[in-house]
């Protein structure tokens, strides 16, 4: 099973949350897959450290085949690529990778070389596998990363294994890379109008990709918030709720997880029930009737690998008054 | 006129925040949210005679069903998986959820190697996109032997432009789970440029993202000045080394803001050591205050809530030498 930890908001406990559900449960896996800014390696000290390299893929052209007719150059929708009038100019960070340009070029006079993206490191650590992605710096996307990230690693959710996933703030591609085939997401908040402003986008994301999800607010401090309200309404779960603690908050600066002191532990391992046990019915309610989603859903109805992928509204094509689909 | 770009790499430390705050001090400036996919300096400063406009990002495919015959062409040849062949009837207008979602409907999909067989035509599939995967690179179009796939522009996010007491603000929503959000970014900007150019304002205050992706590079090109607000801790630290190295390549001077600097002491030591190290000034250090949370609960500027306590730790003179710079 697939649980994924989102926030809308940067800062309001992704990490925190992700690294204790993972120490919650024995023999699970965690991924951190905010590969900009990974953070969760600080809190878990692995061991054990393999590196592999990612790459990019990007076109060379063969200058002594290139009739410098130009076609790649318009095709490409990216502008990676530049008709000069004796050279063909790539330009390798631009290039999505989408193969336009050899496909279009008259003399096949383009191939693929391959530049690095980031790395995966993988290890181990006391509760089980964790393994994050990093994306160098200087780089526009890491959905690519993530994408690489994802297959690599924890495969075991097709076996039963939960599988964590820590996801990087905000609702943009790479939140939307993490999630999408998730059982189950924990939207992590907190209770003040940022936090429940960002939630309600996080939220449309997941509605929209049709995910179930529940929310856990962090540095709770006992008030009713917009949070709540916003819940009632559109029927989200409440999770569980994490009181406000500077304590936790000095600690977490330092890097410690402080895991085993009774007090601090018990409203995470709280959560960590109601978690599983939501996912546990999501599951079971997409067994039931309609159209499954995630690996689990698969799993349970031995339908094709793509049967189950959420779908997202095209919300362009509402808008789009060209659209034909 | 020169522009200052607060970032921050790890969320939540306090960027919006720390800009609101900035605002009214900031004599005649034009104020800009470029967190597209977490917008929220608008719940602080409070726009008025908001007008909002569609931003078109990008083209997107869009298919024709009614020329599809489902050979399947355009599948093999989409590296973003955007594509798939499908059975089901959506008859054109209805959105691939609403009929993902019917109970009992049988969706079947097939991925690229599933069609090797490619027995699409004499199953009557056609080709469904999964709008939000798509980066319009043209691919599809390019090798459809129907011209059933035409590229078309695709609306990905919302400009928008309001009044505040402090300035004219624009501001920006990324549509969840797309992606060009470096371009709204970028368009978000120009905006800016173009109403401080009209008004002859002095200063532009741009409002950024975390990471350090398309989004937070695209916000420091062409910017004046970079204020990262840190805090004291390990994830706090070890983010905003990353963006400094990236900050560096765009050779933009920088100021250090501490915030809640009580949090941990050694930390906030450890980061005024790096911070000398590299000669980037700290240019103020904020304690940690509930008070903070309690203004920006009930939507109030911090600064302007608590002036004895931004003045008390040097929030006036840090204004003065930013802008006098």
């Amino acid at each position: 099973m697939r649980i994924t930890v989102v926030s809308g908001k940067g800062g309001a406990g992704k990490t925190t949350v992700a690294t204790r559900l993972f120490r919650a449960v024995p023999g699970s896996v965690l991924l951190d897959c905010d590969v900009e800014e990974p953070n969760a390696a600080l809190f878990l000290n692995p061991y054990g450290l393999e590196e592999t390299t990612v790459t990019a893929q990007y076109p060379v052209i063969d200058e002594e085949i290139c009739t410098h007719c130009g076609a790649c150059a318009s095709f490409c929708a990216f502008g990676a690529l530049l008709n000069a009038k004796s050279m063909t100019i790539v330009m390798a960070e631009r290039c999505h990778d989408c193969g336009g340009c050899a496909l279009v070029c008259p003399v096949s006079a383009v191939s693929f070389a391959q530049r690095p993206l980031g790395k995966i490191v993988k290890g181990r650590t006391n509760s089980g596998v964790f393994a994050y992605g990093e994306l160098n710096v200087g780089e526009f996307s890491g959905v690519k990363l993530i994408k690489e990230l994802k297959s690599s690693v924890g495969s075991g959710a097709r076996g039963g294994v939960t599988v964590w996933m820590d996801g990087p703030p905000g609702t943009g591609c790479a939140a939307a890379e993490t999630v999408e085939d998730s059982d189950y997401v924990v939207l992590v908040t907190e209770p003040t109008p940022f936090g429940a402003s960002d939630m309600a986008m996080a939220a449309e994301m997941l509605f929209d990709l049709d995910i179930p999800f529940g929310v856990a607010v962090n540095k709770d401090d006992g008030g009713k918030s917009e949070v709540d309200a916003f819940c009632r309404e559109k029927g989200i779960p409440i999770l569980g709720r994490i009181p406000f603690d500077r304590g936790l908050a000095e600690s977490s600066a330092l890097g410690r997880l402080e895991w085993g002191c009774p007090e601090r532990d018990r409203p995470f391992l709280e959560l960590t029930e109601a978690v599983l046990n939501e996912a546990k019915k999501a599951a079971g309610k997409a067994v039931g009737g309609r159209v499954l989603n995630g690996a689990a859903g698969r799993a349970a109805s031995g339908k094709p690998k793509n049967g189950g992928k959420p779908r997202f509204a095209p919300k362009h094509n509402r808008k789009n008054p060209e659209s034909m689909q | 006129m020169k522009e200052f770009v607060v970032i921050s790499g790890k969320g939540g430390t306090g960027k919006t925040t720390f800009t609101a705050s900035l605002a009214p001090f900031f004599g005649d400036a034009v104020l800009a949210d470029c967190d597209v996919d977490a917008p929220n300096l608008r719940i602080l400063l409070n726009p008025r005679e908001e007008v909002s406009e569609d931003f078109v990002g990008m083209k997107k495919a869009f298919i024709d069903t009614n020329l599809c015959d489902g050979c399947g062409i355009c599948v093999e040849h989409c590296r973003f998986g955007a594509l798939s062949l499908t059975s089901s009837d959506s008859k054109g207008g209805v959105p691939a959820q609403g009929a993902a979602a019917l109970p009992g409907t049988a969706v079947q999909r097939f991925n690229a190697k599933e069609l090797q067989s490619r027995k699409g035509e004499e199953q009557g599939l056609k080709a469904k996109l999964r709008s939000s995967a798509c980066e319009g690179c043209g691919v599809c179009s390019y090798v459809c032997p129907r011209k059933a796939i035409v590229r078309s522009d695709a609306v990905v996010g919302f400009l928008s432009r309001g009044i505040t007491p402090y300035g004219p603000m624009v501001g920006a929503r990324l549509i969840p789970g797309e992606e060009t959000s470096g371009k709204l970014v970028t368009a978000v900007r120009k905006t800016a440029r173009e109403i401080a150019e009209e008004n002859g304002a002095r200063n532009i205050l741009v409002d950024g993202s975390p990471g350090i992706g398309c989004s937070v590079i695209s916000s420091l090109t062409n910017a004046d000045c970079a204020i990262i607000v840190v805090e004291p801790s390990v994830s706090a630290f070890h983010d905003l080394k990353r963006l400094h190295e990236l900050i560096e390549r765009f050779r933009i001077p920088m100021t250090v803001v501490v915030n809640r600097c009580d949090i941990s002491e050694s930390m906030t030591r450890e980061i005024e050591h790096f911070c000398r190290e590299r000669k980037v000034p700290v240019g103020m250090k904020l304690p940690f205050s509930r008070d903070i949370t309690r203004a920006v609960s009930e939507r109030l500027i911090p600064s302007l809530a608590l002036p004895d306590f931004f003045r008390e730790h040097g929030f006036e003179d840090f204004v003065a030498n930013l802008i006098e710079e």
